[in-house]
C-alpha cells in the first residue's frame, strides 16, 4: 500500500511537470508572445508572467522582443535642390507595436526580416525629406537657417505613416542622422579652399600683428607726448597764476622803488654770499677801516665789498 | 529441491529454511541501501535548493524574474548588492545589470580611426587631397570645411529596468547619439571655434545635445563626463599649424607693444607729475619770497623815510656783517692801498682752485 502511493506521487510529480511543459508557457519583462492556433494569429500576451497554452500542434508559441531596436540605414548620395551631392547616414529606433500585425507581416516575427522592409521605407523618405532641403539647411553657423532637427523629424514622420499605412505593426520612436558627407571630388575642392584659405589667414594674421602692435605703440607715444604737452601748460599755467599773486606784491614796492630796488640788492648780494664764500679784503674796506687810526672825517662813502661770481 | 509455494507459511514451530535467512539479508541490505539513497536525495534536495544562492555585486543590480515577470515594481524590483536566494530554473531567473559603475562609449564616426585603432594607439593615416567617404570618417563644420572630431562619453545607467528592458541594445544607441551630438554641434560651429577659439563652447554643445538626446530617447543614463578632441585633416596640418604660429607670433606682438605702451605711459605720467610740482614749487618760492619783500618793505619804509641815507648804510652794514659771518675764508692785505676786493664764491673747503676776479 504504501509503495502504490509512493508511485502514486512520482507519477502525479512527473505529469504536473509534463503538463506544465505542455501547457504553460513563459513570457519576460523584454519579451510578447504571439499564440496561434493551427497557424493563425490567436491572442497575444503582452504582459511578462506565465500563460496558459494548449500543447502542439493546436497552438505555438511566439515570442518576440519588444524592446526598441537600433537599425542603420545605407551611408547613399542624395542630391539636394540646390543641386549639391551630400552622403546622409541615419539609424532608426523602432520596437513591435502591434504583434498581432507584425507577426503575419514579417516571417514569424522576424526582426532582419522587418528591418530589411524598413530599410526602403527609411531609404525613400531620407531621399524625399533631403531633396527639399537646402545644404546650407544641413550645416549652418546661423542656428535659425540650421533645419536638422527638422529635417530628421520630417523623415520620422514619413516612415512613421508609411509603417502605419502598411500595417507594419511597428512603431518608429525616432530617427536621428548619424553621419554627412561629400562626394569625393567635392571634399578635393574644399580641401583647396582650406588650404587657400588657410595661407589668406597666415598673411592677414601676420599683417594684423603688425598693424595692431604699430598702433599700440604709436597711440602710447601720442597719449605720453600729450600727457607731457598738457603738463607743460599746466604748469606754465601754475607759474602765471604765481606771477600774478607776485605783482600784488609788486604793487605795494611800487611804493617806493628806490627802497624796493636797494632791498633787493642787499638780499641778492646775501644771498650770493652765503656760504663757501673767501673775502680778500683790504684795510679800506668798512668796517676794516675801523683799524686805521681816526682820521679827518671826509664825506668819502665808505666802500663795500663788490664780487664778481666766478 | 521441490518448489513450494511462496504463500505457503511454514507450520508453527518448524524453524524457517534457509531463504529466510537470505530474505533477511536482502532485507537489511535493502534497508541500509535504501537509507543510502535517502540520504543522497537530501543532499541532492539540500543542493537543489542551495543552488538558488546567488550574490549581487557592489557595481551591479539584478532583478528578479518569476517565470518571467518582475518580481516587485519599480525600484523594489531592483536586488541590492549583497547575497539573495532564488527558486531554480525554469521558474525564477537573474538578470543582473551594471549599475553606478562607470560606462565609456567612444564615438564611431567623424575620426580617422575606428574606436578600437585608437584603443590600440594606431598611427593617424596619412591624408591624401581627398576623402573617400565610404572609407573615410569625418564631419563638416559651419564653414563647410572638413575636420576630425572624437568625442569619449562617461556615463552611469541611473535607471536600470529601462536601459536594460527598454532597448535591444541600449549601448549601441548611446554610441549613436553621441555620433548624432558631434555631427549635430560640429555642423553649427565653424571650423577655427571648433579646433582652437571656443573648444570650451564646441564641448559644451556637444554635452548640451547629447543630455537631449538621452532625455528624448530615455536611456535611462545620466552624463558623468565627456572628453572631445579634434583635429584638422592631416594632409592640411603644416597649413593649420601655420595660422597658430602667426596667430602666437601675433599676440607676442601685442603683448611687447602694449608692455611698451604700460611703460612709455609710465614714465610719461612721471615725467607729468614732476613738471607739475616743478611749477607748483616755482609759483610758491615767487609768491613767497614776493611777499616777503613786501612785508618787509612795508615794515622798513617808515624807517627809510626818515632818513633813507642811514637807513641804507645801517642796512648794508648788517648785510656785511652777516656776509662776513658766512665767509669761509677771510684774507686780509694790510699794505695794499687800492680799493680792490676780491671774492672767492663757492669755493670748496679742499683742494679746489682759487676762483678770482679783478674788475
Amino acid at each position: 500500500m504504501k509503495r502504490s502511493r509512493l508511485t502514486i506521487a512520482v507519477a502525479f510529480v512527473l505529469i504536473v511537470i509534463f503538463g506544465l511543459l505542455m501547457f504553460v508557457y513563459q513570457v519576460r519583462k523584454s519579451e510578447v508572445a504571439v499564440v496561434t492556433l493551427f497557424g493563425r494569429v490567436d491572442h497575444v500576451k503582452d504582459t511578462p508572467g506565465p500563460g496558459f497554452r494548449l500543447p502542439w500542434p493546436i497552438e505555438n508559441v511566439y515570442k518576440l522582443d519588444r524592446r526598441i531596436q537600433n537599425f542603420e540605414g545605407k551611408f547613399e548620395q542624395v542630391k539636394l535642390p540646390d543641386q549639391n551631392l551630400i552622403f546622409l547616414l541615419v539609424y532608426v529606433g523602432w520596437r513591435i507595436e502591434d504583434p498581432a500585425l507584425f507577426f503575419p507581416r514579417f516571417t514569424n516575427g522576424s526582426i532582419a526580416a522587418a528591418q530589411g522592409d524598413l530599410e526602403d521605407l527609411v531609404r525613400s523618405a531620407k531621399n524625399e525629406v533631403a531633396g527639399q532641403h537646402r545644404f546650407s539647411d544641413f550645416i549652418s553657423t546661423d542656428e535659425k537657417q540650421m533645419k536638422l532637427t527638422q529635417i530628421e523629424r520630417e523623415i520620422l514622420d514619413k516612415v512613421r505613416q508609411q509603417v502605419k499605412d502598411l500595417n507594419y505593426g511597428m512603431d518608429i520612436k525616432f530617427v536621428q542622422i548619424k553621419k554627412i558627407g561629400l562626394p569625393e571630388s567635392v571634399t578635393q575642392n574644399v580641401f583647396d579652399r582650406m588650404q587657400a584659405e588657410r595661407e589668406y589667414y597666415t598673411a592677414q594674421i601676420r599683417s594684423l600683428g603688425e598693424e595692431e602692435s604699430s598702433k599700440i605703440r604709436s597711440a602710447a607715444d601720442s597719449t605720453a607726448a600729450k600727457l607731457l604737452s598738457d603738463a607743460d601748460a599746466q604748469a606754465y599755467t601754475i607759474r602765471g597764476q604765481g606771477e600774478a599773486q607776485m605783482i600784488k606784491s609788486l604793487e605795494v614796492l611800487q611804493q617806493n622803488p628806490e627802497l624796493a630796488g636797494f632791498n633787493m640788492q642787499i638780499t641778492a648780494l646775501t644771498q650770493l654770499l652765503k656760504e663757501k664764500a673767501t673775502l680778500v679784503l683790504d684795510q679800506s674796506t668798512s668796517p676794516l677801516n675801523l683799524l686805521q687810526p681816526i682820521q679827518p672825517q671826509t664825506n668819502a662813502p665808505t666802500s663795500a665789498p663788490a664780487g664778481k661770481i666766478p | 529441491m521441490s518448489e513450494q509455494d511462496p504463500n505457503q507459511t511454514p507450520p508453527p514451530g518448524q524453524v524457517p529454511p534457509a531463504e529466510d535467512a537470505g530474505s533477511q539479508a536482502l532485507s537489511d541490505a535493502l534497508r541500509g541501501s535504501f537509507f543510502i539513497v535517502k540520504i543522497i536525495m537530501v543532499v541532492l534536495v539540500l543542493a537543489f535548493l542551495s543552488s538558488g544562492f546567488f550574490t549581487v555585486g557592489p557595481q551591479e543590480r539584478a532583478i528578479l524574474l518569476r517565470l518571467g515577470k518582475p518580481v516587485g515594481e519599480g525600484e523594489q524590483a531592483l536586488l541590492m548588492p549583497g547575497p539573495h536566494w532564488a527558486l531554480p530554473k525554469p521558474i525564477d531567473a537573474i538578470e543582473r545589470i551594471p549599475f553606478n559603475l562607470v560606462q565609456e562609449a567612444q564615438s564611431s564616426v567623424g575620426w580617422m580611426l575606428t574606436p578600437e585603432e585608437r584603443r590600440q594607439g594606431a598611427m593617424l593615416p596619412q591624408g591624401g587631397n581627398s576623402l573617400d567617404p565610404a572609407s573615410t570618417s569625418y564631419a563638416l563644420t559651419a564653414d563647410t570645411n572638413i575636420i576630425h572630431v572624437v568625442a569619449v562619453l562617461h556615463y552611469r545607467i541611473t535607471d536600470p529596468i529601462r536601459f536594460h528592458f527598454g532597448f535591444s541594445n541600449a549601448p549601441v544607441f548611446v554610441t549613436n547619439d553621441l555620433n548624432n551630438a558631434l555631427l549635430y554641434t560640429t555642423s553649427q560651429f565653424p571650423v577655427d571655434d571648433v579646433l582652437t577659439r571656443r573648444r570650451t563652447a564646441f564641448k559644451e554643445a556637444v554635452m548640451a545635445r547629447m543630455n537631449e538626446l538621452i532625455h528624448a530617447q530615455g536611456l535611462g543614463i545620466k552624463v558623468d563626463q565627456m572628453d572631445v578632441e579634434s583635429a584638422p585633416p592631416t594632409s592640411l596640418l603644416a597649413k593649420f599649424n601655420e595660422v597658430d604660429t602667426a596667430t602666437q607670433k601675433r599676440n607676442t606682438a601685442r603683448t611687447q607693444a602694449q608692455s611698451y605702451a604700460t611703460a612709455i605711459l609710465a614714465q610719461a605720467r612721471g615725467e607729468v607729475a614732476a613738471r607739475t610740482n616743478v611749477a607748483e614749487a616755482a609759483r610758491s618760492r615767487l609768491v613767497a619770497m614776493v611777499g616777503a619783500q613786501a612785508r618787509e618793505f612795508i615794515d622798513v619804509r617808515p624807517g627809510y623815510e626818515r632818513d633813507p641815507e642811514f637807513f641804507k648804510r645801517v642796512r648794508q652794514m648788517m648785510a656785511l656783517e652777516q656776509i662776513y659771518t658766512n665767509a669761509q675764508e677771510k684774507i686780509l692785505e694790510p699794505h695794499q692801498n687800492s680799493r680792490e676786493l676780491r671774492l672767492n664764491l663757492s669755493r670748496e673747503p679742499q683742494g679746489s682752485s682759487t676762483n678770482s676776479a679783478t674788475p
